[in-house]
């Protein structure tokens, strides 16, 4: 039966369990469908495409468990998000996937798409190139030569045509997905939000792997349920967390284990993935590429001399009322590690305060803690 | 174990490389004029598409900084300078090409003159490749104050639409040339353009050429030289003089191979390196000679400065030139198309970040190249150019060419194990049935690199 007659289950319930049993949505949307999935490793892969295709988009992610088969592929210096994902491939983990795609991003996560084509048999792969200077004038005629491309490679893999009815009805599913998310995530502005950091996280991620216009049945249901929920007095620290891939919401919990509590974010497992939409255009294609262009960048992609990223975060602190701020960085990963910097001296300049937190796939828990709660504490100082 | 032995083959220094180093001051002297000339002086633009500031004038290219090589003479600066990005926030494992030289500029040396004035330059640009190159001229146009460009290359696979990529890059610069115009108020001049162009592409075919002759047993030139060189070509491969240096070396190096005149008056063993080397630890690139082994090359550097055409088995031969593949160059529109096409369609090292063929690639360079075993820098600081070694080691072995993996970084001394690093590389050699050999020491220009 699909997740989205299921009333009993409040729908926070089972955004955790899509991302703890991720695998579990996919191959049961394939029984009930019939239809092919897709694996991708970058949030920067046009998903409305795939999905026009009648094809499940699902997100490759690691497990956050220590592995070693990817020696002989990735050197331990590349990042180890990209060689947990990598990992899962060899590991068969993902084996009902049809065909994976990925379009171009930094060299760690490409190095694990190289090697998954090449290593682990699947039937279909297309690669995409998109854009590393999205603000570019010349970026939107490139990517969307590339995404006519992907288009036709779906077309002949699938043997049926991309119609604009079917771009349509997929840009509607997930712009409809978006601006459900950015309603849920409005409601962070307030004070206390109605909703925690880790309960946005699982609402975010489950996405990933669920047939969008399903996880918008459970994203109405959410708000609901939300607007059912007593209303809160307890005022707490309000934070944001900036950064590489953290899929880890071992993390957010730590943090809101204090007196604190995530309101926004700008990671790819959160604003980044759905913040803005496809806005049509006669050109399907064209509106879909200008909606990857134009969406919040990722260090990768922010080439312009005036630098995108910190406007936008502080634009999200203003609206937020951000407090302090916690920049995530995943080792070894370069693309954030340039923008850190500037990032913080942004944030810092404008008075609010930063706390950088280098992790590895899994959280060290109590070495973090520590590091946290000395934050908590000059925050709450600040404050006072 | 040592053993003595005789030298097979004769070697001698190579005549062209006192022209070699006077072109290399000559220009080194022009560069730090470039202010007091009254002329444009950039930061980046390092190591393709150079010709594209030259329609300003004589325009001095900077790089990413001018004291990389004093700096890598100096390992203790060396570790000052990454340090001092580290303490200004840069993660001690990003490309460590922008740690040492935007650390060269925090702790005071970047861009500082014998006068002792810090020349400012009046733009940053880079095309962009690998996650870090534009990244690095954005970090010095912050730094200095100045406007930046970059110019984004787009990595596609052989079935995509190069043509569409040539023009996306070819459009991008046009927009560059109008940004300079408007930025420097200076009128560009297309028949600058044109003629550094049509330096630029010689000046890459005769690397290919140089490369090429590296096939022969024994080899004419040696690793060291051959970077040496290409560290000259990074920002000066359109200029004046450096054709003409090239054409020389190159004669010398044909007469060399007819005469079997080699690098190494011993080569037992022919090595490859992929990656780049540790700069400031020169010594690593000799210990083969101790085996009467030799690095002649690797496929990163034969692509670095090369117009090479890829065959469908991703072997490679020397490119024809622009008049012979179809590309006059004549105006702007003609040349910034010749010049696209020289990185896009005949440059292997843009597209090595694809990864896709690289493997391939460094197999069948091992093979053209009749190498005995390729060595892998597991470069810590260039993620770019270290991407997909550890799988392309793999690929190598299953073609049954031996290989060795060493860690380190290419600039920053704290990375690399220099002992642990020595005691592998002669380990490696021995497992190809290798012993040391007492010799009358040494190959040319022991002191000319
Ligand atoms: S975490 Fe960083 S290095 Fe890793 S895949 Fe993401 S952007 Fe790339
Ligand atoms: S190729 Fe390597 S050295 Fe060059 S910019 Fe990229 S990471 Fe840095």
């Amino acid at each position: 039966m699909p997740v989205a007659t299921e009333q009993k289950v409040s729908a926070w319930d089972k955004f955790r369990e899509i991302v703890a049993d991720r695998h579990a949505y996919a191959k049961e949307w394939k029984l009930r469908t019939g239809g092919k999935a897709m694996g991708y490793m970058c949030t920067y892969v046009a998903e409305e495409v795939i999905y026009a295709a009648g094809v499940l988009p699902v997100r490759i992610m690691g497990s956050r468990e220590p592995q070693d088969v990817t020696e002989p592929y990735i050197y331990g210096m590349y990042c180890p998000y990209c060689r947990d994902c990598l990992a899962q491939g060899l590991l068969g983990r993902y084996n009902y996937l049809d065909g994976i795609t990925e379009t171009h991003t930094c060299s760690h996560i490409r190095q694990a798409y190289d090697s998954w084509q090449k290593f682990v048999p699947i039937g279909f792969n297309h690669y995409t190139y998109m854009p590393a200077d999205v603000r570019s004038p010349r970026a939107k005629d490139m990517f969307l030569i590339e995404l006519n491309q992907l288009k036709k490679a779906l077309e002949d893999w699938t043997g049926k045509p991309i119609t604009d009815a079917k771009l349509d009805k997929a840009t509607r599913a997930y712009n409809t997905n978006r601006q459900l998310l950015r309603q849920i995530y409005n409601l962070r502005k307030q004070d206390p939000p109605p909703l925690s950091g880790l309960e946005a996280m699982y609402m975010v991620m489950s996405s990933f792997w669920m047939d969008k216009a399903e996880h918008s049945v459970l994203l109405r249901q959410a708000l609901a349920e939300i607007k059912q929920r007593p209303p809160r007095t307890d005022s707490k620290l309000r934070l944001m967390t900036i950064g590489s891939e953290n899929d880890d919401p071992e993390l957010i919990e730590l943090i809101e284990s204090f007196d604190a509590q995530v309101v926004i974010d700008e990671q790819c497992t959160g604003t980044r993935y759905f913040w803005n939409k496809v806005v049509p255009q006669e050109d399907r294609l064209a509106a879909i590429a200008q909606r990857y262009l134009d969406r919040p960048p990722c260090p990768m992609k922010d080439l312009q001399e005036v630098r995108q990223r910190p406007k936008w975060i502080m634009d999200r602190v203003k609206e937020y009322k951000v407090q302090g701020a916690v920049l995530v960085r995943l080792k070894f990963c370069d693309p954030h590690e340039y923008d850190l910097p500037i990032i913080r001296r942004t944030l810092e300049e404008a008075g609010i305060p930063t706390l950088t937190l280098e992790r590895d796939i899994i959280t060290p828990v109590g070495q973090f803690k520590t590091r946290i709660g000395a934050f908590m504490e000059m925050l709450q100082a600040d404050i006072i | 174990m040592t053993t003595s032995a005789t030298a097979p083959y004769e070697s001698r220094p190579i005549e062209s490389w006192g022209k070699m180093k006077e072109v290399r001051r000559n220009i080194m002297r022009d560069l730090w004029a470039t202010k007091k000339r009254g002329d444009i002086l950039y930061q980046g633009g390092y190591a393709a598409m150079v010709s594209l500031p030259a329609g300003l004038g004589n325009a001095g290219a900077f790089g990413w900084g001018p004291a990389m090589a004093s700096i890598m003479r100096d390992p203790e600066l060396a570790r000052r300078c990454n340090e001092a990005s580290e303490a200004a926030g840069l993660g001690s494992d990003c490309c460590v090409t922008l740690r040492v030289n935007f650390g060269s500029a925090l702790v005071g040396i970047h861009n500082l003159a014998r006068s002792g004035e810090r020349l400012q330059p009046d733009f940053a640009w880079d095309v962009h490749q690998c996650e870090a190159q534009a990244k690095t001229a954005q970090y010095f146009a912050e730094y200095y104050k100045v406007p930046f460009f970059a110019i984004d290359i787009p990595i596609l696979p052989l079935t995509h639409d190069l043509a569409s990529g040539i023009k996306y890059v070819v459009l991008q610069m046009h927009d560059f040339i109008q940004w300079m115009e408007k930025i420097t108020k200076r009128e560009y001049k297309d028949e600058l353009l044109v003629e550094a162009v049509k330096r630029e592409w010689k000046t890459s075919i005769l690397w290919s050429k140089l490369c090429e002759l590296q096939k022969a047993v024994p080899a004419p030139m040696d690793y060291r030289l051959l970077n040496s060189l290409a560290a000259l070509l990074v920002t000066s491969k359109h200029r004046e003089g450096v054709p003409e240096l090239m054409a020389d070396l190159v004669a010398e190096d044909e007469v060399r191979v007819k005469d079997k005149v080699a690098a190494m008056p011993f080569e037992r063993c022919r090595l490859l390196h992929e990656g780049q080397p540790p700069y400031y630890y020169p010594p690593l690139l000799k210990i083969p000679r101790d085996y009467g082994g030799t690095f002649i090359g690797g496929r990163m550097l034969f692509a670095l400065h090369g117009a090479w055409e890829l065959h469908e088995d991703f072997s490679w031969t020397v490119s024809k030139t622009p008049e012979e593949l179809g590309l006059p160059i004549k105006d702007r529109d003609t040349a910034l198309r010749a010049l696209a096409e020289l990185y896009l369609t005949y440059g292997r090292m843009f597209l090595q970040n694809l990864q896709f063929y690289k493997g391939d690639e460094a197999i069948q360079v091992a093979r053209g190249w009749h190498a005995d075993g390729v060595v892998f820098h597991l470069d810590r600081g260039c993620k770019g150019g270290a991407a997909g070694n550890v799988k392309n080691r793999t690929e190598l072995q299953q073609a049954g060419i031996p290989t060795m993996c060493y860690e380190g970084s290419n600039a920053d001394p704290r990375d690399l194990a220099e002992n642990q690093v020595v005691d592998r590389i002669e380990a490696f050699l021995e497992s190809l049935g290798l012993k040391k050999i007492i010799t009358a020491k040494d190959g040319p220009d022991e002191k000319d690199d």
